[in-house]
């Protein structure tokens, strides 16, 4: 069953629960996010988040946690990215997602072609639990 | 504007189309079936025609990095120069990528699991 009209309080504490993940573990603030080639076959660059990764849901929209600062890295290998992979302090997986260069994407890139070396940063970031599930 | 070096290519249209629905044949459901008939019957619809496109230049290199790392069998030095090759295109040695992340919870379920783990985790916490 698809869930309908999620009151916003259900969203938010989900969506706390979700980004709360993220500063888990036993090497708390060490949470990042992987970009990689497709089925993540190579990592091309790691974008560190902060310690907490975000802020509290509903903060600026509801069912919404907003990224604190991500500090970004230089690629590692050169390849086309395509997906996401985000990772828990003790690096274990929480959840994929795409990278692209236009939306559907979750991350939106100015290109998808990696050069090992070159300069990759996110310049902000929402993790959002919908109204409609 | 070495960014917008695009390579021409093209592709025989009959082709083409015939590829598409050989693979849509291969995914074996019923309108991967339908799907198939209609391509080959497009496809006889065309003559031997090739049409003309192109692709970014960038991109399709990329692409090749990431084929010959899988494939593993390529000389590292050839990947090395590929990459160099790359960078050229992007008219800069290390050129700036930059992202907006904008990620929307599929499945409210993962978010749940989440968030239940959480609940788990801090009860260890509190427990000592």
């Amino acid at each position: 069953m698809t869930l309908r009209n999620i009151r916003t309080s259900a969203r938010n504490a989900m969506c706390d629960g979700f980004v709360d993940d993220f500063d888990a573990g036993v090497a708390a603030g060490n949470a990042d996010m992987q970009i990689g080639t497709a089925t993540m076959a190579s990592v091309l660059a790691v974008v560190d988040f902060s310690d907490p990764a975000f802020g509290a849901a509903g903060a600026v929209n509801p069912g919404e946690a907003v990224a604190n600062t991500m500090t970004g890295n230089n690629a590692v290998a050169t390849g086309t990215a395509a997906e996401i992979r985000f990772r828990d302090s003790d690096a274990a997986t929480i959840a994929d997602g795409d990278a692209g260069t236009a939306p559907p994407a979750d991350l939106i890139l100015n290109t998808t072609s990696f050069t090992t070396g070159d300069s990759v940063s996110v310049s902000g970031g929402t993790i959002t639990v919908p109204e409609n599930g | 504007m070495l960014p917008r070096l695009r390579l021409n290519i093209g592709l025989h249209l009959q082709h083409a189309i015939f590829d598409l629905g050989q693979q849509a044949a291969s995914i074996g459901t019923p309108d991967g079936a339908v799907a198939k008939a209609a391509c080959d019957q497009l496809a006889g619809q065309f003559g031997d025609t090739v049409i003309p496109f192109s692709i970014n230049a960038r991109d399709f290199f990329a692409q090749a990095c990431d084929h010959f790392r899988r494939q593993g069998t390529a000389d590292p030095s050839a990947i090395a120069n590929l990459e160099e090759l790359i960078a050229t295109l992007k008219s800069g040695k290390h050129a700036k990528i930059v992202g907006t992340l904008n990620y929307i919870v599929r499945d409210v379920g993962e978010a749940e699991r989440a968030a239940e783990k959480m609940v788990k985790h801090v009860e260890r916490i509190q427990k000592g």
